[in-house]
């Protein structure tokens, strides 16, 4: 294992993004104004009822804030530029410059966005959520719960990272990578329940999920932090998805990375 | 065995066809029409260890394609690439840990990020041991004179400071060979001299095998003991510096002054001698040094001159490059069909 370079390149990311300042007022203000719209939204759905029926049980308002509060924490560090950097990378043949290094593309990669989530961490998620503590009730799971989710969303990481830089390479072939990003954005909105639960979902739009990864990221980590999923099975069910889904992702890129360095011209010079 | 061994190396690039007017154009969206270029054409050598190698050529003969190759970031269409007993594009990691590369036109360092910081990295990446970097780090300092701009980030660099950096990330962790594909492009004549320096060193030193593109005659007069000569992906020359100044720099200039304007003499013609630039009372005669003495032309000219001065100078490399890349030209393929040409 070559730990300590992968902690001087996460670090030197990180630093990056430090010199980089970006305005974390101007990021806070939009995110809080996201928020506000969402609660709004579900106070109005839920207009003069506690309660509302769902796939899930019934679902008070208050869990639905602590949802929705819950989701941007996620959001601020599961998006990441992977798609953009790769295919930036591929077609100025920059990429050569990573190729002539004892290091894998995706290493590199990998530690690149680390450093920039924990960035984000410290300079966006954690003001959110003082914020939001103060704004919003926000529901506290169970110790196992809190632990779970924990675990769960660093998984949710990984497997967001795996399926942009998956993306990413499809660059190799085509340029068209922007077109692809709207689709998989998309897609995300719609199954990953990030902006409605899955447990509002009609029986088909439920069965289409779970062909997609994206609840994993999510969805599930949510549901587990409310307490809507509890009991060792069910906590390992997911972890073991989370897997299932990390180590065909790995495969993927193994075969799409054996294809694409032998057809990669690098331009230039 | 020899370090690097090259056997009918091939590199084919497909190209699409660009088509002008509306219907072609409609057409070529549903079906793609690809020509070949070949960029490189059956190239075969070795190189031992501690050679210093100039590549060179015209522009687009293939060189940067086959350094690509060489460094294991670009896959072979047919033939062999084995640095080290390796195969590169195989074995790219592996490869990577023993060479070292500069293209002069991209930096491998971190964009964002101040050069020592940048140059600390690489000590991670190669696994250079503390002390051997410490060593390596101050020894490069002095020759490479970092110190001015080593807190300043890779983007703000001037192109010369940045390529003393890149040269020094390429060499930290003593690699066997090093590929430099143009590093002195855009340079001034005090870095030029420097970097030139630096190599020598290396080479001398540590014995590191150095191969280098350019198209500086001065950095290969200054550098290397052979050249190889592509164009059009073919390999035209390959030999010491000496034998192609043998080969191909047979003309000598001289340039005399004399008191009266000096006039065209066709006896002088007959004897295998050109007239150059006159301007006044200078005159310049070129000839073949092989099938005429200096010493014969001007014994002629002070016979029927009163000579204030005169000298005589070899053909500079350039000169002889330039001859070679004529010659190649009219027995190679014809200009016009060159793709570059076209474009
Ligand atoms: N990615 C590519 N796709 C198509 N053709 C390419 C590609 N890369 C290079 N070529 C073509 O291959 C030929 C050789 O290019 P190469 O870059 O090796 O030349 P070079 O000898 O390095 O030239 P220069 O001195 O200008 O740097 C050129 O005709 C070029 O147009
Ligand atoms: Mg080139």
């Amino acid at each position: 294992m070559r730990l300590a370079l992968y902690r001087e390149m996460t670090l030197n990311s990180l630093r990056t993004s430090l010199a980089f300042r970006s305005e974390v007022i101007l990021f806070l203000f939009g995110q809080l104004l996201r928020l506000f719209v969402q609660v709004y939204i579900w106070r109005a759905l839920f207009a003069n009822s506690t309660e509302l029926s769902s796939q899930s049980g019934m679902i008070t308002l208050s869990e639905m804030i602590t949802y929705s509060v819950v989701s941007t924490a996620i959001s601020v560090f599961a998006t990441n530029d992977v798609i953009f950097r790769v295919s930036r990378k591929v077609s100025s043949g920059e990429i050569a410059m990573d190729l002539i290094k004892p290091m894998s593309f995706r290493s590199v990669l990998f530690c690149q966005t680390l450093g920039v989530n924990v960035y984000r961490i410290l300079f966006e998620l954690l003001p959110l959520m003082m914020v939001s503590l103060i704004l919003f009730g926000v529901h506290l799971p169970t110790l196992a719960n809190g632990l779970a989710f924990l675990g769960l969303v660093v998984g949710g990481l990984i497997l967001n990272f795996l399926i942009t830089y998956a993306i990413g390479l499809i660059a190799f072939w085509y340029i068209l990578v922007w077109q692809v990003n709207t689709v998989l954005d998309g897609l995300i909105r719609l199954l990953s329940g990030a902006f409605i639960p899955i447990w509002f979902f009609s029986d088909t739009l439920v069965k289409l999920s779970y062909f997609f990864p994206f609840r994993l990221i999510y969805y599930e980590p949510i549901a587990v932090f409310l307490g809507k999923t509890t009991g060792w099975a069910n906590l390992l069910g997911l972890f073991a998805q989370q897997l299932a889904w990390i180590v065909g992702l790995l495969l993927l890129q193994r075969w799409m990375w054996g294809r694409a360095v032998r057809r990669l011209v690098v331009q230039g010079g | 065995m020899a370090l690097i061994e090259v056997e009918y190396l091939r590199k084919e690039f497909k190209r699409q066809k660009r088509k002008d007017g509306f219907w072609p154009l409609m057409k070529s969206l549903v079906h793609r029409e690809y020509e070949i270029k070949t960029a490189v054409e059956n190239i075969s050598f070795t190189i031992d260890r501690g050679e210093v190698v100039g590549y060179i050529g015209p522009n687009g003969a293939g060189k940067s394609t086959t350094i690509k190759m060489m460094v294991g970031i670009l896959v072979p269409t047919s033939g062999i690439v084995r640095v080290n007993g390796l195969v590169p594009y195989e074995n790219r990691i592996e490869n990577a840990r023993r060479i070292g590369a500069v293209f002069g036109q991209k930096s491998q360092l971190w964009w964002d990020t101040p050069v020592i910081e940048s140059l600390r990295l690489t000590k991670y990446m190669y696994d250079i041991p503390n002390d051997r970097y410490e060593r390596n780090m101050k020894l490069f300092n002095d020759v490479l004179d970092l110190d001015e701009f080593k807190k300043v980030a890779v983007r703000s660099l001037s192109l010369g400071q940045r390529m003393r950096a890149d040269l020094c990330a390429a060499l930290l962790h003593d690699p066997d060979i090093v590929y430099l594909d143009e590093p002195t492009i855009g340079l001034d004549v005090v870095v030029k001299e420097r970097i030139r320096q630096f190599i020598r060193e290396i080479n001398r030193e540590r014995g590191t095998t150095v191969i280098l593109t350019t198209h500086d005659m001065a950095d290969i007069e200054k550098l290397c003991s052979r050249v190889m000569v592509v164009d059009h992906g073919k390999l035209m020359y390959d030999g010491n510096l000496e034998t192609l100044k043998n080969d191909f720099g047979n003309m000598e200039k001289m340039e005399v002054d004399t008191d009266e304007p000096f006039a065209m003499s066709e006896e002088l013609r007959r004897m295998g001698v050109a007239f150059g630039l006159t301007e006044e009372n200078r005159t310049q005669l070129t000839y073949d040094k092989n099938s005429i003495n200096s010493t014969v032309i001007i014994k002629w000219i002070m016979e029927r001159y009163s000579v204030r001065d005169f000298i005589v100078k070899e053909t500079e490399i350039e000169q002889i490059i330039r001859d070679l890349y004529i010659h190649l030209q009219q027995q190679g393929t014809p200009v016009s069909a060159r793709e570059e040409a076209l474009i």
